[in-house]
């Protein structure tokens, strides 16, 4: 190792350091669980977002202090729906387990032969769930889970036309493009007597996004807990209308003989979410979004010092107007692709993670909000080291 | 029973009060005062806290999580790994320490089931992971014995199989075809309807025609060690519960076995965003907390853990003290799975009360106290140690003093 490479290596396990408790064993050191610099986001597939501290003390105390499942359900369900003023709550094992629980009740109410043998219902059971050709995505796969079918349309007509005594429920993704306007949606949602869904999973921070959210008009709204919520990793939240809530429940954990009895939720996490929702309202985001604002800028100004570089700041509201940088470059001055560098990075020492790929619509994103401190001058050293070594000399 | 469990014989037999001062001590390392937190979160939202004196049942919240297994949450809640990275590094020590190929933790043994099942009808083809529940061009059929079905059959369902019932050996044979997925076998300690087919003949039949057999050993624990015993009865994947009887997570289980099929598994669940089982979430922390969960049972002294258990139920037999017509008496849970039990009867023309009376005021009192009835035999008023915090078990004592003197 150079000289250098062993100077980074000590400002990353210096950073990782802060602000965590000492623990007696290293688990991952013992399992030989590489550490990363998270420059991509809180994606679950990296671990998601670090909880606040007041959500893993909430989460002790659930261990340690026992009550009944369904006096916990309903008291946590009842004080997160007054704190995000919606009927009502409940906490899900994560947004997808939300979305399969709102089709699942919506295609069975209350009645114990639907929910005893979904996904395979009775004939008779509605089991069409209505979207809009454009807001097909990643996690349209949830909404099959509990044995409903999809039905695409592409306008208010299609629409209006696709409704029948089979429809289930019509299901929307905030902050998607579509021809239909959400206002129309909500309205025809309700003048058909159509319970409408909105997936607004990854719209958090701000937290304001959920506040306005619930206040739409959908009948049922949901969201991803271990993310910008800061609360438990496998935890959601579905929020909205209490019946359809109480028929969403009926077909969770833990009802034994319902089709989402393995979609558990421990009364840890439960806590933990009431006390995320209670942290996020509580919280300065507005400092945060300064932050990352220092953050990504830093990134950008000493990447862009690169001869043929780019390195713009920019935001996304499908990102939760978060801001992050836009690498980009002159081929014919760095011979390496896209890919080239993000493998580059995922492989070198530190490995690092940026969004690339179907995550940024084959753009390399650098993102701020995950990063510890001082881990944005090793990332943008890392993609500068890079650059340089393709360069082509002239 | 191997003469490793001979202890437990001894350890049933009824303890009588006036040797209950002759205890040992033990070391209490499973058993430890409760923490004072900041808030009282429990009182703040009107949850009625009560003392956990049952049983780890999923309604009142699961097992009580060993220190070690909380101090491994608490890590992963403070240090992220990449959860693909994470989950092949616990998998592989679980596997080790199992002795089978492969491991996974999914979110409980009802999980376990949905992803073994789905595992056998996709095989890794990823069209048909993306199908699920659609299964009208893959085996789509479980074959379960007669006498095996119960409550949690429900979850081979879920993943769009059918359900085929057999009660014989030449039904079985039958009901083979290229649209069978699996075969399943349920693990219990009491069934007492028995296997309609021996579990040789049905291992022997499903090797001879190639079909991948599943094993529920969801509430075989403790001790943790039957994990292993289950695993060498030779089925394809097993599936365990991770937070009663392993002390782990209350939303884990284990998914144990051959190398191909948790990898099929592996497929249809979380964080693969298509897949089936990404609605089964299962945090790092709980992971993490699963193999340590099962690290620390095995490690556990089967002996020393029935004696501690005995102490705690001696001095909660102490508080309660002399009270006419009473019986205190050990039950021991026989078969594979072990647990100590203390049970509590009396003649209800001395003392004027019902077992269900009994349990009703324990509950609505202050503290409200949960026991475990059971409904055999006109009913049975038991105990159990397993959840109960340092000193509640002088608290569970006086109050039962309590209700029984005054309908005395």
């Amino acid at each position: 190792m150079t000289a250098r490479r062993l100077f980074l290596t000590q400002i990353l396990f210096g950073a990782s350091t802060v602000g965590a408790p000492k623990f007696k064993r290293d688990y991952h050191r013992e399992l030989g669980v590489k550490p990363f610099i998270n420059a991509i986001g809180s994606y679950s597939s990296l671990g998601g977002e670090e909880m606040w501290p007041e959500v893993i003390e909430a989460m002790d105390y659930a261990t340690q202090n026992k009550a009944d499942m369904e006096d916990l359900h309903d008291a946590v369900g009842n004080r997160i729906a007054e704190l995000v003023g919606s009927e009502y709550a409940c906490v899900t094992a994560g947004a997808t387990s939300a979305i399969i629980l709102s089709v699942a009740g919506c295609m069975s109410g209350l009645n114990k032969e639907i929910l005893e043998t979904l996904p395979h219902p009775p004939v008779g059971t509605k089991n069409e769930v209505i979207l809009q050709r454009s807001h097909q995505y990643l996690y349209d796969r949830a909404l099959r889970v509990p044995g409903a079918k999809l039905v695409m349309v592409d306008t208010e007509e299609n629409l209006l036309n696709a409704i029948n005594e089979k429809t289930a429920m019509m299901f929307y993704v905030r902050k998607m493009e579509g021809e239909i306007p959400l206002e129309h949606w909500i309205k025809i949602g309700k003048e058909q007597n159509i319970p409408t869904l909105c997936d607004a999973a990854t719209t958090v921070p701000p937290i304001q996004n959920l506040l306005d959210t619930v206040k739409l008009g959908f009948d049922l709204c949901c969201f991803s807990g271990g993310k910008g919520l800061r609360g438990p990793y496998s935890a959601g939240l579905l929020l909205g209308r209490k019946d359809l809530i109480i028929a969403a429940k009926a077909n969770g954990s833990p009802n034994h003989k319902s089709v989402g009895r393995a979609m558990k939720v421990a009364p840890e996490e439960y806590l933990g979410m009431m006390v995320a929702v209670e942290q996020s309202l509580l919280h300065d985001e507005a400092a945060d979004m300064k932050d990352y604002y220092r953050i990504t800028n830093d990134m950008a100004a000493e990447i862009s010092k690169l001869d043929g570089v780019t390195a713009d700041v920019l935001t996304s509201e499908q990102q939760g107007m978060e801001p992050y940088v836009n690498v980009d470059w002159d081929q014919e001055k760095y011979k390496i692709s896209k890919d080239g560098l993000k493998l580059a990075l995922r492989n070198g020492e530190p490995c690092i993670e940026l969004r690339a790929m179907f995550l940024s619509f084959g753009e390399l994103h650098l993102t701020g909000h995950m990063l510890k401190p001082g881990e944005e001058k090793i990332v943008a050293r890392r993609v500068i080291e890079i650059l340089l070594e393709s360069k082509v000399l002239l | 029973m191997t003469k490793r469990r001979s202890f437990l014989k001894a350890a049933a037999i009824a303890y009588p009060l006036s040797q209950v001062g002759s205890i040992p001590a033990l070391a209490k390392e499973n058993y430890q005062a409760p923490t004072i937190f900041k808030r009282d979160y429990f009182k703040e939202i009107g949850v009625t806290a009560f003392i956990n004196a049952a049983a780890g049942y999923s309604a009142y919240g699961g097992a009580r999580m060993l220190p070690e297994v909380a101090e491994a949450i608490r890590y992963g809640t403070y240090n992220k790994a990449k959860v693909s990275d994470l989950h092949d590094a616990v998998g592989k020590r679980i596997a080790n320490m199992v002795g089978v190929e492969a491991a996974m933790v999914p979110s409980g043994a009802t999980a376990a089931m949905v992803l073994g099942t789905a595992a056998c009808m996709t095989r890794g083809d990823r069209e048909k992971i993306e199908q699920l529940p659609t299964t009208t061009d893959m085996p789509n059929e479980v074959i379960i014995q007669k006498n095996h079905r119960y409550t949690y059959d429900r979850a081979l369902i879920v993943a769009g199989a059918k359900l085929i019932e057999v009660a014989n050996e030449e039904e079985l044979v039958n009901s083979i075809s290229p649209k069978t997925a699996m075969m399943f076998w349920l693990l219990a300690n009491h069934n007492p309807a028995g296997d309609n087919i021996s579990m040789d003949r049905y291992l022997k039949i499903a090797k001879e025609n190639k079909i991948p057999t599943f094993l529920d050993g969801a509430t075989m624990t403790p001790p943790a060690s039957n994990v292993i015993d289950a695993c060498k009865l030779g089925f394809d994947m097993v599936g365990f519960s991770g937070g009663k009887g392993l002390r782990g997570p209350y939303s884990a289980g284990l998914l144990l076995g051959k190398k191909e099929f948790i990898e099929y598994a592996r497929a249809n669940n979380s964080p693969n965003s298509r897949a089936l089982g990404r609605g089964m979430k299962v945090a790092s922390e709980e992971y993490l907390g699963m193999l340590v969960a099962l690290e620390a049972g095995l490690e556990v002294d089967e002996e020393a853990d029935f004696n501690e258990k005995r102490e705690v139920f001696a001095r909660m037999i102490s508080e309660i003290g002399d009270i006419s017509s009473l019986k205190t008496e050990f039950i021991l849970d026989e078969g594979m799975v072990s647990e100590l039990y203390l049970d509590l009867s009396w003649d209800q023309s001395v003392i004027n009360l019902s077992i269900e009376e009994f349990v009703e005021e324990l509950k609505s009192g202050t503290p409200s106290i949960r026991i475990r009835m059971l409904k055999f035999a006109g009913g049975r008023a038991q105990l159990s140690t397993t959840v109960l915090s340092e000193g509640q078990e002088i608290t569970v004592g006086r109050r039962i003093r309590d209700v029984l003197k005054r309908n005395s």
